[in-house]
């Protein structure tokens, strides 16, 4: 208090700081052009992030205890999952990339976001469609394929309304200043572009004119697994690209190979997906090429390490200091070690174990949790004192947002893992029991519901951290210490 | 042949996909893209987030000062 006693008679000159609106410069008016709708979809998707735990949890027991809440009709383990997968997919996870990537991108085209009333009403839609999406899914209205289990009723509106939030997107791209074509916009760019492609012609080949047969359960893996290979790892890369460097105030290690890592996965991604079927009545050549593309993969993820690696080694103690880079390098650990794994799952000896199993659920959520998720959450940390340029209002709650979620994540990661891989093994040999292979995976499934408690207790300590942030009376804090000016100006 | 439509649109669908990469691929060598990584690495900086600048830490930092 006394600091701001002293320095009151001399205003801050700093554009995030400055009351008068004429020193704030570019930048800022970028980011106030998107501060609204930014905030509509942050605040969306925490709702949703508080919807999909309390349904995982819900999920997680169920699978040891088969008997919890077993009375309710609408919460059967097969609803209640899907419920689950639909709230984070398309509640949490697009509603944080509508809010990082639109302002990341308005960033990069240097030029603010006009006409942003109708990201409000396309996001409203959105939301719409999303809840009446999963209510018809918990009252058994769900389609039963795997991602794409919304009744077929709101796809119309959730086409819509995506397609007007990605026009947003590519506007903001095609009427960008400045030559250069940054590496996380090429990412974004291309992402906006995939999704609606995958979503329109998945729901058109299973959903409203179905194909016959295996094709339908291709195009279904084909689709769900470039959702996360074509929508979400390219969302989270192109924050990670972007974040990375601009919290340490230094060009990313090799500009070159950051380029490389993006057509790598642009060429390769698409094919991977048809690894799920492996062992599946489909053509063999197909299945081939599927774990050929997987394993092809690793080229862009050993290179997205390497820089990334090469980028912050030597400012550990800038990670250890920021709340951003905390979440985004154990994100952007997670996805090289998930993508390796994920690799080595698509051969076919591997697979051979892994395959049915829980082996296969952890992997899922070391991607889209450990990796994508985690990411989002350093991006919300990055972007929200610069939208509404005053400070995070608890540390602690940073610090137990990050603990928990860190600790929760690796007990499951771990977990699941190893009690899939025993899940497998026990399959394949013969002289077991199915049963017995069940009873061997709860107390994995255990230390499950245990990862998500501790999961659920960081979710809360974000929310309340949001929530509080966004209060009036929180305006009053002054001197925000994202920026080393403060200080500057101090010293 | 019902099902041979559908493998060709996924093929035409996949082709479309993969064409548009390479075009886009070919935009942006002729564009200039490719050139001068040392520099374009930079844009992320500007004058009001400039390079050298580090741009995040824990609120309650202000303390430990």
């Amino acid at each position: 208090m006394s600091i701001a006693v002293q320095t009151a008679p001399a205003p801050s000159t700093g554009p995030y700081t400055s009351g008068d609106e004429h020193v704030r410069t570019e930048l800022s008016k970028i980011d106030r052009s998107m501060r609204g709708a930014a905030i509509f979809f942050l605040i969306s998707s925490i709702f949703w992030l508080m919807a999909g735990t309390i349904l995982a949890l819900i999920a997680a027991i169920k699978a040891h205890s088969p008997d919890f809440l077993g009375a309710y009709e609408f919460l059967t383990f097969g609803r209640v999952r899907s419920a689950h997968l639909n709230a984070m997919v398309f509640g949490w996870s697009n509603n944080a990339i509508f809010a990082v990537a639109l302002w990341i991108m308005a960033r990069l085209c240097r030029n603010e976001v006009r006409h942003n009333g109708m990201l409000y009403i396309a996001g409203s839609i959105w939301n719409i469609a999303a809840t009446i999406g999963i209510v018809g899914i918990l009252a058994g209205h769900g389609t039963s394929i795997e991602w794409l289990e919304m009744p077929k009723y709101v796809t119309p509106l959730l086409a819509l309304s995506y397609a007007l939030i990605g026009a947003w997107g590519i506007m903001a791209f095609r009427f960008r200043k400045g030559e250069h074509v940054y590496v996380s916009q090429w990412f974004f760019l291309a992402a906006l572009f995939w999704f609606p492609w995958l979503y329109t012609v998945a729901q058109i080949m299973i959903v409203f004119i179905p194909a016959r047969g295996t094709v339908q359960a291709i195009t279904n893996w084909w689709f769900a697994h470039n959702v996360l290979g074509l929508w979400f790892t390219p969302m989270a890369l192109g924050a990670a690209y972007y974040l990375i460097p601009k919290v340490l105030g230094k060009p990313i290690h090799s500009y070159y190979l950051s380029v490389l890592a993006f057509w790598s996965l642009a060429l390769f991604y698409n094919w991977a997906g048809v690894h799920h079927l492996i062992g599946g009545p489909i053509p063999v050549w197909l299945i081939s090429a599927g774990i050929v593309a997987s394993v092809m993969m690793v080229i862009p993820v050993v290179v997205t390490a390497i820089n990334h690696h090469m980028t912050v080694v030597g400012s550990f103690g800038a990670v250890w200091r920021s709340p951003t880079l905390r979440f985004v390098v154990f994100g952007a650990m997670s996805y090289t070690l998930t993508s390796l794994i994920g690799s080595a799952m698509a051969l076919r000896s591997v697979n051979e174990v892994t395959h049915f199993t829980h082996f296969t659920v952890g992997h899922a959520h070391h991607g889209v949790y450990a990796f994508f998720t985690m990411i989002m959450f350093g991006a919300i940390y990055f972007m929200m004192p610069r939208l509404l340029q005053r400070e995070w209002p608890s540390a602690t709650l940073i610090h137990l947002h990050f603990w928990f979620c860190a600790v929760g994540i690796g007990i499951m990661v771990v977990g699941l893992h190893v009690g899939g891989w025993i899940q497998g093994m026990m399959m394949n040999d013969p002289d077991i029991a199915f049963i017995d292979t069940v009873r061997a995976t709860v107390p994995w499934l255990q230390s499950r519901s245990v990862s998500g408690l501790f999961l659920t207790l960081g979710h809360i300590a974000f929310a309340i951290n949001v929530f509080w942030m966004l209060l009036p009376a929180n305006r009053k804090v002054e001197g925000p210490t994202l920026l080393e000016r403060r200080k500057e100006a101090e010293a | 042949m019902e099902g041979f439509g559908y493998i060709l649109t996924i093929f035409l669908v996949g082709a479309f996909l993969f064409t548009s990469a390479v075009i886009a691929l070919y935009w942006a060598s002729k564009n200039g893209q490719f050139k001068d990584f040392e520099e374009n690495a930079k844009t992320i900086f500007d004058a009001e987030e400039p390079e050298g600048l580090e741009g995040d830490s824990f609120p309650d930092n202000k303390k430990k000062d």
